[in-house]
């Protein structure tokens, strides 16, 4: 499902009390909003796109904007309306007449007294189809640079990563079905959510990803028999306390996307994220396969025709490009110090340290 | 872009944000590099998504459409009990 973010909420609470964005932008309790979506977004990634679940996630969102309060002063308009805009960037419409019945269910949910089950129960029989967009209109944030691999042709709601900093990154239809697959090895493990290992196992499939494990003489049975011997030789670094495992290997890949100047997540991102990951089960394996970090890069760099880290960016209207370069610049300069504590005898702590070992 | 007049701090406000840490890094080390805040980088960052939001025509089409077709409902639902 597409998720309402933060600059989403910015805009409709705008809109909502007849306020410009920047005001709208200061007012909003930041904290707060990223919580609200936050429980909400926990909620969406229980859930299937069918017109139950999605009632269900509208009655999440609602409560969850309404307890938080992002927007102090219009918390039930804001709620409603964000409701509303996520049913419609998913698909879905509300006939929520009479409005005193909605109100009724609103106020509920907003004293507790109504559970989100029991709104969505309401609710759900009141959604259908959205009428589709004119064809000529652009699909909903379509702001790839580079390869539009899907949003052009393929209306379907995305998944993707979002942060209040990057916004909405929608998954490659290959990166998608890489998580499906991580997902479905983890059941297979009896684990409740994948870890580096997993995507490992998963990247095997199709995608760039692949390619270039393909390119490097990697076949998905040698990494299988590789992570076998890893994992009897050593024991993976245990997690951080209240860490879901998908955490210790998704922001590195947001992080690589953004290097790389992507607005969107692929298999290569989920590959070179393996190597940032905590638990280096992953990394050792394909190190022991003769892919380190280098060759990995190298071999994508290869697939994709496209320089390494921090390509210049040619799309119009984003600025990142020279932060990022600033990133890299900033990234040189703490290998360098690394290197230059270890020539005075001082091992560095952290993952600097650690990537460089 | 044009400078308001508006005095800067009336215009601003302390945001707490939570971050995973490689993004949070990653927006220190820009404030760090540009000599700003992060706070001040982190809101010039969500600033820019909410222009790019407000661009989105297919976004604010279903916004539009949304808030016409309940407009009696938004307009009834009360603010915020004190």
């Amino acid at each position: 499902m597409i998720a309402i973010d933060v600059a989403d909420l910015v805009v409709i609470a705008a809109r909502v009390t007849g306020t410009a964005p920047g005001d709208a932008l200061d007012q909003v309790d930041m904290a707060a909003a990223q919580a609200a979506l936050a429980e909400a977004r926990l909620a969406h990634a229980q859930l299937s796109e069918t017109a139950a679940d999605a009632g269900l996630a509208a009655a999440l969102l609602i409560r969850a904007l309404l307890r938080q309060r992002p927007f102090p002063g219009h918390s039930q308009q804001v709620a409603v309306a964000a409701a509303l805009q996520f049913l419609a960037l998913n698909g879905w419409q509300a006939d929520l007449d009479p409005p005193a019945t909605a109100i009724v269910v609103v106020e509920g949910l907003a004293s507790g007294r109504l559970s989100p089950a029991d709104a969505a129960a309401w609710l759900s029989p009141r959604l259908s189809a959205y009428s589709a967009p004119p064809a000529k209109e652009a699909p909903m944030r379509t702001r790839l640079p580079g390869r539009r691999l899907f949003r052009a042709v393929d209306p379907r709601p995305r998944a993707g990563i979002l942060t209040p900093v990057t916004g909405f990154l929608p998954f490659t239809d290959d990166a998608h079905d890489v998580v499906v697959l991580a997902r479905q090895e983890a059941t297979r493990r009896g684990l409740d959510h994948p870890g580096p290992e997993q995507f490992l196992l998963a990247l095997g499939g199709q995608g760039v990803a692949a390619e270039a494990l393909k390119r490097l003489g990697i076949s998905p049975d040698g990494v299988r028999q590789q992570l076998t011997q890893v994992t009897a030789q050593h024991q993976p670094v245990p997690p951080e306390p209240d860490t879901p495992l998908p955490m210790r290997v998704m922001p590195h890949a947001v992080g690589e996307a953004v290097a790389h100047g992507h607005d969107y997540i692929g298999t290569e991102h989920i590959l070179l994220a393996l190597f940032h990951a905590e638990d280096d089960t992953a990394a050792r394996a394909l190190a022991g396969l003769g892919a380190a970090e280098r060759e990995v890069r190298g071999a994508i760099t290869a697939v994709t025709g496209l320089p390494g880290p921090i390509r210049p960016a040619h799309h119009r209207g984003r600025k990142p490009v020279s932060r990022d370069g600033e990133i890299r610049r900033l990234r040189r300069e703490v290998t360098r110090l690394t290197d230059l504590l270890r020539e005075h005898g001082i091992e560095p702590t952290g993952p600097a340290g650690r990537r460089s070992a | 872009m044009t400078e308001s007049t508006v005095p800067k701090t009336s215009r601003t406000k302390n945001m707490v944000l939570r971050l995973d840490p490689v993004l949070a890094e990653r927006l220190a080390a820009v404030a760090e590099v540009e000599g700003r805040s992060v706070s001040d980088v982190a809101r010039e960052a969500i600033a820019v998504l909410v222009e790019s939001r407000r661009a989105d025509q297919r976004f604010r089409r279903l916004l539009e459409d949304n808030l016409a077709r309940h407009q009696r409902l938004l307009d009834l639902l009360g603010d915020d009990q004190p």
